[in-house]
């Protein structure tokens, strides 16, 4: 009789740093993630599950899904990558920044 | 005078309005700083009418900071008071020869003696003001000892604690003895189809909320209600946008400690908004060390008298603020002739003594207090750098020249044109020298967009594909909306513009669409550029300090970064229908302006 082959899932694990108000929400401005879905999307899909609905309203937009802060995957705006499917590996820092000036 | 109706027809009003008027006024011999100059307050046909975002009033005139088109404009009750004092604008020209104040109330306008005034600051002025026309209600647009002593980027304050900062608007005032403008009235604003409007004003209201507003939208009305304008100088460090040590670095440690959220944190009394606006929440008033509550700093006074000048003490950006406002003079220019002084002092132009003394060290909290100050009062070595630092490297000379970094003479605002591209265009061609509220087009870059007029896309950093179009069209996008008396905050990326044109055309009668509004603000931005043609701007003149070609960031996502400005100038007069850096016949006549070709 043979065993089934189990499916591991790989996890990574990445840095995020929260800018302006996010932080206020998570609680800090620096943190690490351990994410089973390695994309942006996965990552705030977690970051959603752990700080609640209004860390999830401040970042996403609900009707569209599109995000309403800038996000970086390590400095490059993932506008310009992959969007919400970038995929994340381990060590890379994820930067979450509401993008306003003036005055 | 009367409305003369041709130029509200081809310029809006407001700024538009005032420029026509003033291209025949000032000539290239009109001394800014000269009884012959002349000042014009002015609001557009939105201001009043109680839509969301209309509250802008501009002061234009010759400015003494960059001799050539001045304008500054500010938000808040004033231009509305103004409205419903029975005015859209008040004009003045001459001298006093004595100190003056006009008071303006229920269409009847006075000329007061103000010698009482002379040397109060703008806060005792406003009161002053008040309690003599017996009118607590009304408003005051003043200028402090800065004004009257010339500062050549003196300010106009109004009560509210809303400035017209920029280009030295309080010095022409001051220059004509005039100490301040005071408005009080009821008069009922007509507008063509008020139902209509109210209509209008709540779907711009939905507009920019849920399910409604696109991700950008929320994204923006949230962060600058939270933590203001300065809630993203963090992320902007993060990106290499944030000046810092007079445009030498492009990463500051110090960065959290002066950012909106830190503000929110530590010292906030209140955060305020606009008359009507409902949108976004981004004033502030903050509680300073003495426990007085005040306006706080904006992002552009964080970072000017802030990172610029490597001080990352937020306590004395609000002190270093206060006196600014208080003095009446423009918060970025003081902060970057600080950090000039700076810079000439660690490169040894100045010397300690050539300074009175000071310690100029970066970052000592005392020096920029004690500088701040001697600027506005014009004692010390104030005097040097009340000038501006176009006439202070002039005077130092020795070098110093390549640490003044203005264009045209106009201080830079703090968005590193490195790192935005869009921003080194528009800072070379803005005609009022450097600028950031003449047309942001950064905006496009940060995913701000403005998809009713094709901008659907954010544009890629780094690359100058598109970014020449981008420019004339936030240019002349600017021209409109400010002359109808919009602020920028909820135009860009905020409120849909078709939106903001149905209003227009139920506050005026008009049947006109967006894409004609964006019209009048190219004609209106050709005007400008021919008045500055007249006073002896050049293509040579469309140009940025060497720094940023020279001395590119070595630290930030912007490193080893530079500005093709060459090649983004060269696209930009092709689209702009420009040669050598003019306004063609062929253009200015399309536009409707043929008249303006002379002189230039």
């Amino acid at each position: 009789m043979s065993i089934p082959a189990r499916t591991v899932q790989k996890s990574v694990r990445v840095k995020v740093e929260a800018f302006g108000h996010l932080n206020q929400l998570t609680g800090k401005k620096e943190f690490e993630v351990e994410l089973t879905t390695p994309t942006v999307e996965g990552l705030v899909e977690s970051l959603s599950n752990t700080y609640g609905e209004d860390f999830k309203r401040a970042i996403v937009e609900t009707s569209s899904g599109e995000f309403t802060v800038l996000i970086l995957v390590n400095g490059k705006d993932i506008d310009f990558l992959q969007k919400s499917k970038t995929p994340l590996s381990n060590d890379d820092k994820i930067s979450l920044v509401p993008l306003v000036a003036g005055g | 005078m009367e409305l003369n109706r041709e130029y509200a027809e081809k310029f809006i009003g407001g700024a538009g309005y005032a420029a026509r008027v003033l291209y025949d006024m000032i000539t290239p011999n009109t001394d800014p700083l000269a009884p012959e100059n002349a000042i014009f307050l002015i609001a557009g046909p939105m201001v009043g009418s109680a839509f969301p975002g209309t509250t802008k009033w501009t002061v234009c005139s010759r400015s003494p900071l960059t001799d050539i088109w001045g304008e500054s404009s500010a938000s808040g009750s004033y231009g509305a008071e103004l409205k419903y004092s029975g005015y859209d604008g008040v004009l003045v020209t001459g001298r006093s020869s004595q100190p003056v104040c006009i008071t303006v109330r229920e269409g009847h306008a006075e000329i007061k003696n103000a010698r009482h005034l002379w040397g109060k600051d703008t806060v005792e002025t406003a009161d002053a003001i008040r309690s003599d026309m017996g009118e607590p209600k009304a408003r005051v647009a003043c200028i402090g000892p800065a004004g009257e002593r010339l500062v050549r980027y003196a300010s106009i304050v109004t009560d509210e604690e809303r400035f017209c900062g920029r280009a030295g608007m309080g010095a022409v005032m001051g220059s004509k003895n005039l100490k301040a403008v005071a408005v009080r009235g009821t008069i009922r604003l007509p507008i063509a189809n008020e139902e209509r409007l109210r209509e209008l004003s709540d779907e711009a209201r939905a507009a920019v909320k849920p399910p409604r507003a696109p991700a950008y939208t929320q994204g923006r009305v949230r962060a600058l209600s939270v933590d203001g304008t300065a809630s993203g100088l963090e992320g902007l460090e993060k990106q290499g946008g944030l000046p810092i040590k007079n445009w030498t670095r492009g990463s500051f440690a110090g960065a959290p400690s002066i950012s909106g959220p830190t503000m929110t944190k530590t010292i906030l009394a209140r955060p305020g908004m606009c008359p009507h606006c409902t949108v976004i929440t981004c004033w502030r008033f903050v509680k300073g060390s003495d426990g007085r509550i005040g306006h706080g700093p904006e992002y552009e006074t964080l970072a000017a008298l802030g990172s610029l000048c490597m001080n990352d003490s937020l306590e004395s950006v609000v002190r270093a603020n206060d006196i600014c406002n208080r003095l009446g003079m423009d918060t970025i220019s003081t902060g970057s002739a600080i950090a000039f002084a700076m810079e000439c002092y660690e490169k040894g132009i100045l010397s300690r003594e050539d300074v009175g003394g000071l310690d100029l060290t970066w970052g000592n909290i005392d020096a920029i207090l004690k500088l701040t100050e001697q600027i506005g009062l014009r004692v010390g070595f104030g005097t040097v750098l009340a000038e501006g630092v176009k006439r202070a490297a002039e005077k130092l000379g020795k070098g110093s020249e390549r640490y003044a970094i203005h264009v045209k003479g106009l201080e830079l605002p703090m968005h590193d044109p490195r790192r935005w591209w869009t921003m080194a265009l528009n800072y070379a061609t803005s005609n009022r020298g450097a600028c950031h509220h003449q047309g942001i087009p950064a905006y496009l870059e940060w995913g701000y967009l403005q998809p009713e007029f094709g901008f659907s896309e954010k544009l890629k950093p780094f690359e100058k594909e598109g970014m020449a179009a981008a420019v004339k069209f936030h240019q002349d996008f600017h021209a409109a909306f400010t002359s109808m008396g919009h602020c920028a905050f909820t135009i860009g990326g905020v409120i849909p513009f078709t939106i903001v044109t149905q209003a227009f055309n139920a506050v005026t009668g008009k049947n006109v669409d967006h894409w004609e509004l964006l019209k009048h603000g190219e004609r209106i931005w050709n005007l400008k550029r021919a008045f500055n043609v007249r006073m002896g701007v050049t293509e040579k003149d469309d140009a940025l300090p060497r720094r940023f070609f020279d001395e590119p960031l070595n630290e930030s996502p912007a490193a080893g970064k530079v500005p093709p400005l060459p090649d983004m100038l060269e696209e930009y007069y092709s689209i702009r229908g420009w040669k050598e850096g003019k306004p063609t016949e062929t253009k200015l006549a399309e536009l409707g302006i043929p008249e303006i070709t002379r002189g230039i």
